[in-house]
């Protein structure tokens, strides 16, 4: 499974100092968080660095009004545009040649077609997005389209509405998918069946035999591996690792707490510096040290001799590590069957159920971004997948 | 009921005119026509026109080893009304309900056979872009040698035409317990060859397990619809089934939703295949 970047607020150097590091992978450019030049800065550093730059039109809320957002040239048309306008093919046109100029002038090889947020996935909804699609197809050929398919919460809770997409996914005239899902909370989920129709639906669309990309991840979506998806991302700040219609308001513009944590992929994980420093104590802070093979140095500061708490070791580093290990991580999730997958699933829970819980025995607690609630949820989801989907993916696995 | 003698008049040519059965649609009767039997299907002057003619078209034009062939169709008059008929093979056999009557949980072997006849004839259909909709032990014969016959194609729906059933319709055409969900719910563009592979599915579901979960203690159409379209069946334990690969495949035919069951019928009997090979009983 590949690793992208989902850029956000501060994430400019992030992105050239990581992709460059990574020599490939890609990054999904988010135009709330940056103007026009900045725009084509990035993808032209990425393409640099031999990576994709995607442009995510963020077109989730036709009543959006994050000031970032609405001043570039293409949000103005689509506001602009009537939902009545947009349903008859006018306004997606419209819309989508603005959106096309922008994608020239960034150059970027695959276009995320624009697509509203579903409350719910009802007859309305998949026409306007046929419409959209159909537009799309036009101004930059199937092959490099990309469907937006962004589901709020409910609409991933109900298996109906998956499915219907799935079933009407299959006649898109689009090269791929781009899934963005809105979790019941604000980062890690503890709702079984919403990751399970995650599953379900980006299984249900990689069956199409067409690449599925999964917007605004975290680790826990590397579960998503055993669907088969092609691509996750993530970014820095939580707003950019579960998706946040908020963002796109002036009234939910983030607050950006301070506050440090170190990603352990062997536990899936966050602690904070000072519960580091009672592994430390407790002589097991060497368990914690990051997986070389992940590739992160970012983190030896915190392994030097010193507490941790006492090091010099802020949100850059502590955000690199994080991207460095998660891209690591879904490079070694791609397995040759669904078999595999489910094995390398089970396996990475165990181990890191196992020592989560050895670190708690040890006085190391995650506080809020513990994982020890989560095992069981991706464990059921998988579990859900199998069932749904399984037979079709032990014989379709790409 | 018609008039026997009105009948041999309108239809000189068939000789030992025997009623067999009437049901919703049709009389059908056994007869002889040089000297081999045929059946001849009366149809009701009062029933949809449309549908009477794309069962006719549909199967005349079909290819297929499981169905009975039709010889002959068109109007006559019979009395003082015109009716539509069909003089079709006769094929020996006795029906696939009866069987189950007698021995509710069938044999491995015979469910394979039947198996392989139905996911082949689901072949012949698409081929066709025709899907059967009533696939069900009653419209299944199985003759005395074990030649499976799929008969009864009164709610066909051919995919190049519009359908008969009105698209506003909440529910469409189905026999309870049978019928995919999507069928029942008369989501037109998504009834195709995976509506009949369903059927096929819990077809075989209820040879393998001795009975039909969706009609068991149902007290009424609603319950059995409510249940369909909201409950998928539990795996089977199949004796002789290594690895459960039977058990999954079927699993995949009754799937509520159709991205979840093989993509087409070829799909379907090819993966079937597969299976049988590891299993080696056939």
């Amino acid at each position: 499974m590949r690793f992208y970047l989902q850029f956000g607020h501060g994430m400019i150097e992030h992105c050239r100092r990581l992709l460059g590091a990574w020599r490939g992978g890609g990054v999904i450019l988010s135009p709330r968080d940056l103007i026009e030049d900045q725009l084509e800065r990035v993808a032209a550093d990425a393409r640099r660095a031999g990576a994709e730059p995607l442009l995510d039109p963020q077109c989730y809320l036709h009543d959006a009004d994050h000031h970032r957002l609405t001043q570039h040239q293409y949000w103005q048309v689509y506001q602009a545009r009537s939902t009545a306008s947009l349903l008859s093919g006018s306004g997606a046109r419209d819309l989508i040649r603005e959106l096309g100029g922008l994608s020239r002038r960034l150059r970027v090889e695959r276009n995320i077609l624009p697509g509203l947020l579903a409350r719910p996935v009802d007859d309305s909804w998949l026409s306007l997005h046929e419409v959209i699609i159909e537009a799309g197809a036009e101004e930059f050929g199937e092959d490099s389209t990309l469907a937006t398919v962004a589901l709020s919460v409910d609409s991933v809770r109900d298996e109906e509405q998956v499915e219907a997409i799935v079933e009407r996914a299959a006649d898109w005239p689009v090269a791929g998918f781009y899934v963005v899902a809105h979790p019941p909370t604000g980062y890690l989920v503890e709702d079984p069946a919403w990751l399970a129709n995650v599953l379900i639906l980006t299984s249900g669309l990689q069956l199409l035999g067409k690449p599925v990309l999964f917007g605004y991840g975290n680790h826990q979506m590397l579960a998503l591996a055993a669907a088969n998806v092609d691509t996750i991302a993530a970014g820095t700040w939580l707003n950019v690792r579960a998706f946040p219609p908020a963002k796109f308001y002036m009234q939910g513009d983030e607050d950006r707490r301070r506050s440090v944590w170190f990603y352990c992929s062997q536990a899936l994980t966050e602690y904070q510096p000072q519960f580091l420093d009672m592994a430390q104590r407790h002589g097991v802070l060497e368990w914690m040290r990051p997986d070389p093979t992940l590739g992160s140095n970012h983190a030896d500061p915190l392994f030097a001799g010193p507490p941790p708490s006492t090091v010099r070791w802020r949100e850059p580093q502590a955000f690199r590590h994080y991207l460095t290990c998660l891209h690591g991580q879904c490079r070694a999730m791609s397995a040759g069957s669904f078999e595999q997958a489910l094995q390398m699933q089970r396996g990475l829970l165990e181990s890191a159920q196992r020592l989560n819980s050895e670190l708690r025995d040890n006085g190391v607690f995650a506080r809020t971004r513990d994982f020890g609630p989560i095992f069981d949820v991706n464990r059921s989801a998988l579990i859900a997948l199998d069932r749904a989907r399984g037979a079709r993916l032990r014989r379709e696995w790409r | 009921m018609l008039d026997p003698s009105a009948l041999r008049a309108a239809f000189p040519e068939l000789n030992s005119l025997e009623f067999l059965a009437e049901s919703g649609q049709k009389y059908v009767f056994r007869a002889q026509k040089d000297g081999r039997s045929v059946v001849l299907k009366i149809v009701r002057a009062d029933q949809d026109q449309e549908r009477i003619d794309r069962e006719i078209h549909a199967v005349a034009k079909l290819s297929c080893n499981y169905v009975p062939v039709i010889l002959e169709s068109g109007q006559r008059p019979v009395g003082d009304k015109t009716w539509t008929f069909l003089v079709e093979e006769f094929v020996e056999g006795e029906s696939y309900r009866a069987v189950l009557q007698r021995q509710p949980v069938q044999p491995l072997g015979d469910v394979l056979r039947l198996a392989t006849a139905l996911l082949s004839a689901c072949c012949d259909f698409e081929v066709q872009q025709m899907v059967h909709r009533d696939i069900k032990p009653e419209n299944l014969l199985i003759g005395p040698n074990g030649k499976i016959w799929i008969i009864d194609f009164g709610i066909v729906r051919l995919l190049q035409l519009t359908s008969a059933t009105l698209t506003q319709q909440r529910f469409g055409l189905f026999t309870p317990g049978y019928g995919a969900p999507e069928q029942v719910r008369n989501l037109k563009p998504k009834i195709d060859a995976r509506a009949d592979l369903f059927s096929v599915g819990i077809v075989l579901y209820e040879a393998l397990h001795g009975s039909n979960p969706y009609l068991s203690g149902k007290g009424n159409v609603l319950e059995i619809v409510q249940d369909l379209c909201n409950r998928d069946l539990p795996r089977l334990t199949i004796p002789g089934d290594i690895g459960g690969k039977l058990s999954e495949f079927v699993a995949s035919l009754c799937a509520r939703f159709p991205s979840r069951r093989p993509p087409n019928a070829r799909e379907a009997l090819q993966w079937f295949r597969e299976i049988v090979g590891g299993l080696g009983t056939m």
